[in-house]
């Protein structure tokens, strides 16, 4: 933990509340970088990040500062965006061409370049498709470039289970992807 | 799909940049936790409320043992209640006299 979050960190469970804001300020970018990859409409990720701080606010007491601060707070944010996808897979399970830019529809059809937005909602459509679990696990993998090691201590799951959805996920989302560019060529 | 365009479909999206947080974003949580640390107090103040009750029955149920062992205690050492309760009478509530 750096000096600075554990001095503030100090204030904070003397009684000085409104130093917690210093804490948002210095964390807020990197929870939404957690959240966005899991959440991409604007006013439900601020809700999402707003939960994120909410929870780690009530759950201040049992820090222990053995991690950074950071870490903790991104275990926090994983576990808001898991419930957040558990709660919405009822409603989002198919799969929605109709989403897609024009850009990201000619990269299924076989155009060489895509960029990173039309890429990110691609991936996005497709995860619908996978479980909860195997969504956190793929996109701490792929997207943010993470160990499995490290993503044993993010999410909480054995080693074995994270290379079990890692892989699942990979083959589903792959399946996900050519059932998709089939339909585009369809179109 | 080939393996070469599932990577670039991941490395383009790795790319994508997350929003930035709105100006008062900040000030939103503190909302919520000052709302919070109010409904705290709130609930305390609310407990001891609830528990005033018990604590007033309580409470008049021991001065009403202390005073019927007093009673009893006095009564076997007089057996007068009323020379007793004069005795204690001076002896306690009008000892300043």
């Amino acid at each position: 933990m750096s000096d600075d979050d554990a001095e503030l960190l100090a204030r904070i469970r003397n009684g000085a509340a409104d130093d917690f804001s210093e804490l948002v300020q210095r964390h807020q970018s990197q929870v939404f970088a957690i959240l966005y990859r899991y959440e991409r409409d604007r006013g439900r990720l601020e809700d999402l990040a707003q939960d994120t701080f909410i929870k780690a606010w009530r759950s201040l007491p049992q820090f222990d500062g053995r991690a950074p601060f950071a870490h903790w707070l991104s275990r926090i944010a994983v576990n808001v965006a898991l419930d957040h996808l558990r709660k919405t897979k009822r409603q989002r399970n198919e799969i929605g061409l109709a989403d897609l830019g024009e850009d990201a529809l000619d990269w299924l059809r076989g155009a060489d370049e895509v960029d990173s937005r039309q890429a990110a909602e691609l991936l996005a459509v497709a995860m619908r498709e996978l479980s909860p679990a195997e969504q956190v696990v793929i996109t701490m993998q792929e997207l943010e470039g993470h160990s499995i090691k490290e993503i044993c201590v993010r999410t909480g799951s054995s080693s074995v289970a994270v290379r079990v959805r890692a892989m699942r996920a990979r083959q589903k989302l792959r399946k996900v992807l050519e059932r998709m560019t089939e339909e585009t060529k369809l179109k | 799909m080939n393996e070469k365009k599932f990577e670039q479909l991941f490395r383009a999206a790795r790319a994508e940049p997350a929003p930035a947080p709105a100006q008062d974003f900040e000030a939103r949580v503190m909302r919520t936790v000052h709302r919070q640390l109010a409904g705290q107090e709130a609930s305390m103040l609310e407990q001891l409320s609830a528990m005033l009750p018990r604590l007033a029955a309580g409470a008049a149920v021991v001065i009403a043992l202390c005073l019927a062992t007093d009673l009893c205690l006095s009564s076997f050492v007089q057996p007068d209640l009323s020379a007793g309760l004069n005795q204690l009478a001076e002896q306690w509530l009008f000892a300043a006299k």
